[in-house]
């Protein structure tokens, strides 16, 4: 099931590719129904698969093995577990519906006398993407995880550069160089921990074995590994200093382009953070915690100020997302389990409410064919339900109790708390700053008299959205409130492999602390004071 | 003189001679059919080389590499010879400094 | 079954929410009587399973862990644990009956006054559901998180009210400034929470009271964690420095103003420091700071609301005066006399608003008292209700607002820290209060003006720039009974509401109210109501009493010689006002300030962070380091001649220096 719904996109794309090409004014619809049947089984098998998925299960589960490697340590199977289990949900939940919005886009563009261009390239894109993505949550070897990560580059590099805006090309090599900068790093890293290796065997697979061996490497070695792979995944995250793709890859990607790189791409870090860095090095990332919270805080902060500042609708909620990825950071280092739930369900709220919001810039997009928060005013007059729409995915994103935003954002902050509060004090400013922003974008474009350059545009075509598009949405806005009322859904997913993780590390820092100077000691007692086992 | 007496040393310095004088010629001449001899010169110049530490190891493996190196530049005279007419139908030239199409 | 009932009487709204939600989505209006049937039945159904609740499980509900009802789970991480789970005491039954109850009149008194806004009459009762349900979570939820999401909740549904008629800049701008203030508040309001988890390990109610019943915190932190609380209570509850938002939320629709706006929302403060008494009992100098940033901002808002020409602006300034004066008692410990005002000022503000709502609409929508006058003619009922509200407000005695403002001004004069600046304060703010809620009636109904030749007038006017207005409004609105209805029974309450709370002079006694509240909080007697009889003795309680009797009168006398006698009516030019009206005019610059002082930097920051050090500094960063690389490039690119010799040169001399490099190092 789980190989079954990683490449039933792939086997589309061998379809499409048979098919001829044909230059037509209107999109073709045989391309959307071969890859909508490809996303949707894929998306069915997923549902089946989490119809097994046990939650007591700490480690990997429902493995499909397919290659053994004894030779080169790459075997390729797939599993699951508790870290993996909710992305791989989201993602194989949201392709399908980019795929049919990005049809129904087609659709109205095509009313406007704008033709598709490269449509099998396209949608071939598309499916790549979503195999790669899904690979790489599904991924239990390391050299398997970095080939999926890597082959992600190339539909996302096509998707942006093919059908993106106007300033695509500037964005595209910006957006390769950035994660594939990073990435030089991250397969460095994974080469030297085979280098290092004084296991005997050869193998890439991410065992407890693997963690355990690991922490027998010197103590200098382990410091270079911990930034080998994290440089990689800051990057993709992507965190403050290096944040700076972002902005230009979503203003310029496609709409679907957006909102599966909101949606799961940037998850790919956060993962990467979960699943490597904060297991392999729980004493090296002990060390940076500190700075790595400083990092999550003034992301918050700083990806807040400059969402204020836009002018731009796309570009605001692409920083908001900076914004959003600091809270992540943020309860990823915080150590305790309410922390790391916290980072994890936002990650995921994350995807829902910011993909959404992709989603509905990119509706209206379709009709204005502007992104300047001037142009707009008054929508809520002229297109209510898409206004109500966007009110709950704001919501969502300013965290407002009772939607999945409000859950993250208070497991976050609540589990940093413990660890340490004068930075959560900081990140608490985040409430108040995602309120601004939001608010201000809301307030600009829906409310007031609607503005002349909207009246223009419905002169030509209705502004009212249709039902195809406001079906898409519904899946998003059941997702956000149903998390928000029943976050026990996804956290209890998590539950079992976060506690594992932490006992986890806990233990090697305990036996590292044998006979090593007693700072190291003190600093143990903290943990525990901070609140993890009472 | 009998051919087992003859010194290694003498073997080294006429392969290295003929191996300079390949060099030479690849890096020298224009003709691409001039440099394909010269290249041929250097592989006999090392086949030479294997023959004569073969003898003096008493050891097979290097005839049998000779064996090898030959007919693995049998095949690549092949295939460069046909390359050759190729890039003549192309170019209309065998010069190699007229050919410059890698120019950065 | 008992349970069941609470659960639906809090889930009962939201269903009168989701349906009234699905019926705005309409092309069509849907038909008001439809509307009406969810939007108003739901609560008024809820209000009764509260009543029969009170009635029939009276002792549980009055024991101190009172009557609990877990719905489902929600929040379930390591020890962190919060549900859906309701606790209805003697706290939170009172503050239930509030909310349904006069939920319930208004939302009886909206049908009436919404009724010409037919597109948006769905909409506007799916509000008043939602915000129903999220207040009853406020007040019902057995932990601060579920307490939080009521909290939020509500603050959407204010900003979602005030920004009803959205397509008006003024409203929409209100809407987003009182959702982000209330978010300011809310950031002070997570960080006690989070402290109180930290030194608590909980953020259930019932088990934090076992907590601070068995153990106790340090002073210091408690006290940290009351300023926290009390930060979120500062916006929520319109306290100074956070207050500004309320005064702009009167661009809502009048019943949201008396509903969320004065009756129900903006006591939750309030309602929160009770519920957490044991943090505040612990916390004396948070507890000061309390009462003194009520005093203040009591006396601060009388002051603007001296000279305020909008009439729901008087009106929201008294409501933020008067929540001052609760947030003193609550600092000087007097819970019961804080609750006690809450519950009076509920009936009383709300009929104010509901009365100035009767007038608006008979004006059809004018608000501005310099053009009303004379109206004690023409809408009697109004008037004399509007009468009854003003006399219980300024505290002349009889009236609910009497006992309950009188019993705060005693138990300030007794707190022993600065307890006679605190009187003072009060002392002042009554004058004041008196005077400008007076000022309001004479201006309105009485005096020489006629609002109704003054509307007639201003249409005419309208009619000039427009060509054609809606409607001609030679006459007044007629004003229905499902109007007035509502304003009668507030009117009864507001003249009945304060006998429960008899002060003890009179009946030597602990007033009943507080004996009640004294019985339902969760903190042992609180030393101010145990010690009652030392602290006040007969004499002084009677000077008191006859004090601030005598300022309600002189209140009035001067309210009545300036507007009715001197028919002074204030000026729309701003050139004759004297320096001090002129700044109470402009609500002594405060918004100004906020704006140069605070939004203005804070916007030109983020714009700076922007366009300077993100895009100049960051990213010309990374840009450099890409055009560096393609210099670099450039230059090792002429090693490219294409000639075939130069690379086979370029091997060839590799291969010699690499023979040279190993040979020499073997060697």
């Amino acid at each position: 099931m789980l190989t079954l719904s990683i490449i039933a996109p792939l086997l589309a794309v061998v379809i499409i590719s048979l098919l001829p090409s044909s230059q037509k004014d209107k999109p073709n619809k045989l391309l959307m129904y071969i890859s909508m049947a490809a996303s949707i089984i894929s998306m069915i098998a997923s549902f089946v698969i989490a119809g097994q998925f046990s939650l007591e299960n700490e480690n990997f589960q429902l493995t499909e093995t397919w290659f053994l490697s004894s030779l080169s340590g790459i075997n390729w199977s797939f599993a699951l577990d508790g870290l993996s289990f909710g992305l791989y949900i989201l993602t194989a939940v949201l392709f399908p519906l980019g795929i049919y919005y990005s049809y129904v886009s087609l659709e109205i563009r095509s009313k406007q006398n704008e033709k598709p261009h490269r449509e099998k390239l396209f949608w071939s894109s598309l499916l790549i993407l979503e195999t790669s993505v899904l690979g790489v949550f599904a991924a239990q070897n390391l050299i398997v995880f970095y080939v999926f990560w890597e082959l992600m580059l190339v539909p996302m590099v096509l998707l942006i550069g093919i059908w993106g805006g106007k300033n695509r090309k500037y964005a595209t090599i910006k957006f390769f160089i950035y994660t594939f900068g990073g990435s030089v790093f991250l397969i460095f890293g994974i080469i030297a921990i085979l280098f290092f290796n004084t296991d005997g065997k050869l193998s890439f697979d991410i065992t407890d074995n693997l963690i355990m061996s690991l922490n027998n490497f010197p103590k200098h070695i382990k410091h270079y590994l911990f930034w080998a792979f994290i440089i990689s995944f800051i990057i993709k995250i992507p965190a403050f200093p290096v944040h700076t793709w972002l902005p230009h890859a979503h203003t310029e990607a496609p709409t679907v382009g957006s909102v599966i790189l909101a949606g799961v791409l940037l998850k790919m870090g956060t993962y990467g953070i979960m699943r490597f860095s904060l297991p392999f090095f729980p004493m090296v990332s002990k060390i940076y915690t500190n700075f790595f919270m400083l990092i999550g805080v003034i992301g918050i902060i700083y990806g807040a100020w400059l969402a204020w500042a836009q002018t731009d609708v796309k570009k605001l909620v692409a920083y908001s997302s900076v914004s959003h990825m600091g809270y992540i950071i943020l309860g990823m280092f915080s150590g305790n389990i309410i922390g790391l739930s916290g980072a994890y369900m936002q990650m995921i709220n994350h995807g829902i409410s910011t993909g959404l919001l992709f989603l509905l810039v990119g509706i209206i997009y379709d009709r204005t064919h502007t992104r300047e928060i001037d142009n707009y005013g008054g929508l809520a007059k002229l297109s209510p339900v898409y206004a109500i729409i966007f009110m709950i995915a704001t919501l969502s994103s300013v965290g407002l109790p009772g939607t999945n935003g409000f859950v993250g954002e208070f497991l976050i902050l609540i589990g940093t708390f413990l660890t340490s509060p004068i930075i959560t004090v900081f990140a608490v400013t985040g409430v108040i700053f995602g309120a601004v922003y939001m608010l201000h974008l809301y307030k600009q474009v829906f409310w007031g008299k609607p503005s002349e350059a909207l009246l223009k545009v419905k002169e030509k075509i209705s502004l009212n959205i249709t039902f195809k598009e406001a079906i898409i949405t519904v899946p998003f806005v059941i997702m956000i409130f149903w998390l928000g009322i029943k976050p026990g859904l996804l956290l209890d997913t998590t539950k079992a492999v976060l506690q594992k993780n932490i006992s986890q590390s806990q233990n090697i820092q305990t036996n590292m602390n044998i006979g090593e100077n007693i700072k190291a000691v003190d600093k143990k007692e903290n943990i525990e004071k901070s609140g993890e086992g009472s | 003189m009998i051919i087992s007496e003859i010194p290694m040393s003498y073997v080294l310095i006429l392969t290295l001679l003929i191996f300079s004088i390949g060099i030479v010629g690849v890096l020298t001449r224009k003709n691409i059919i001039v440099i394909f001899m010269s290249v041929e010169l250097m592989l006999n110049s090392v086949n030479l080389l294997f023959v004569g530490y073969a003898r003096m190891w008493k050891n097979l493996e290097g005839e049998m590499a000779v064996f090898f190196v030959m007919a693995v530049a049998a095949a690549e005279a092949a295939v460069g010879l046909a390359l050759v007419i190729s890039i003549f139908r192309t170019f209309h030239t065998v010069d190699i400094t007229k050919i410059r199409e890698m120019k950065g | 079954m008992s349970e069941a009932l609470l659960i639906t009487a809090i889930w009962l709204p939201f269903i009168g929410f989701l349906f009234n939600g699905l019926f705005s989505l309409k092309k069509e209006p849907i038909s008001q009587k439809a509307v009406i049937l969810f939007g108003v039945g739901s609560v008024l159904l809820s209000f009764i399973i509260f009543v029969i609740l009170t009635i029939s499980e009276n002792a549980i509900i009055m024991s101190k862990t009172g009557l609990g009802a877990h719905f489902f789970t929600w929040i379930d991480v390591g020890h962190l644990k919060s549900d859906f789970a309701y606790k209805l005491d003697g706290l939170s039954v009172f503050m239930a009956w509030i909310v349904t109850g006069i939920g319930m009149l208004i939302h009886i008194y909206s049908t009436g006054y919404m009724e010409e806004e037919k597109p948006h009459f769905a909409r506007f009762f799916a509000y008043l559901n939602l915000f129903i349900f999220a207040m009853l979570h406020l007040v019902l939820g057995d932990s601060l998180p579920l307490l939080f999401l009521g909290w939020e909740g509500v603050g959407l549904c204010s900003y979602l009210l005030i920004g009803f008629d959205y397509d008006k800049d003024f409203a929409a701008e209100a809407g987003k400034k009182a959702f982000i203030t209330n978010r300011i508040g809310d950031a002070g309001f997570l960080i006690g929470m989070f402290l109180l988890f930290q030194h608590t390990g909980t953020l259930n109610y019932d088990i934090m009271n076992k907590f601070f019943s068995e153990n106790s915190l340090d002073t210091s932190l408690l006290n940290l964690i009351a300023i926290c609380l009390f930060i979120g209570a500062m916006g929520k509850s319109a306290q100074f420095p956070l207050y500004v938002w309320l005064p702009d939320a009167m661009a809502g629709p009048t019943p949201v103003s008396a509903l969320i706006h004065a009756a129900t929302m903006v006591t939750a403060g309030v309602f929160m420091i009770a519920r957490l008494a044991p943090v505040f009992l612990g916390a004396p100098e948070a507890s000061t700071f309390i009462a003194f940033v009520g005093g203040f901002t009591a006396l601060l808002s009388a002051l603007i609301a001296l000279t305020q020409t909008d009439i729901k602006k008087v009106l929201a300034y008294s409501t933020v005066s008067q929540l001052g004066y609760m947030f003193m008692a609550m600092g000087v410990g007097a819970y019961g006399a804080g609750l006690f005002h809450l519950m009076t000022h509920a009936f009383f503000k709300a009929l104010l608003f509901l009365g100035s709502g009767a007038v608006i609409i008979a004006l059809h929508h004018e608000q501005d008292m310099r053009r009303m006058g004379g109206l004690y003619k023409h809408i009697k009922l109004v008037a004399i209700l509007f009468w009854i509200a003003a006399i219980a407000i300024s505290g002349i005695p009889g009236l609910s607002g009497f006992f309950s403002k009188d019993m705060i001004l005693e138990m300030a004069f007794t707190y022993k820290y600065g307890g006679s600046i605190l009187f003072l304060m009060g002392f002042l703010t009554a004058i004041l209060t008196s005077f400008y809620i007076f000022r309001l009636i004479f201006l309105t109904f009485h005096t020489s003006g006629d609002a109704v030749k003054k509307m007639k007038e201003a249409i005419h006017h309208h009619h000039d720039e427009h060509g054609h207005g809606h409607g001609h409004h030679e006459t007044l609105h007629p004003l229905r009974w499902n109007i007035l209805g509502p304003l009668v029974i507030l009117g009864v309450l507001s003249v009945f509401g304060g006998y429960v709370g008899l002060p003890h002079v009179i009946t030597h006694q602990t007033p009943g109210i507080v004996q009640y509240f004294d019985k339902v909080l969760a903190v042992p007697p609180t030393e101010l109501s145990k010690s009652w009889h030392n602290h006040i003795d007969g004499g002084l309680a009677y000077s008191l009493m006859f004090g601030s009797i005598l300022v309600a009168f002189i209140g009035l006398l001067f309210a009545w010689f300036r507007y009715e006698k001197q028919n002074n009516i204030p000026s729309e030019d701003s050139k004759k006002r004297s320096f001090f009206v002129n700044l109470s005019f402009n609500k002594f610059f405060v918004d100004e300030i906020y704006e140069i002082f605070l939004l203005k930097p804070i916007k030109k920051l983020a714009v700076f962070s922007y366009k300077v050090i993100d895009d100049k500094i960051i990213d010309a960063f990374v840009d450099a380091l890409g055009k560096n690389t393609l210099k670099i490039g450039s230059v090792f690119r002429k090693m490219q001649t294409g000639i075939t010799a130069h690379y086979a040169f370029y091997i060839a001399a590799g291969t010699l220096l690499l023979t040279v490099i190993i040979y020499g190092g073997i060697k």
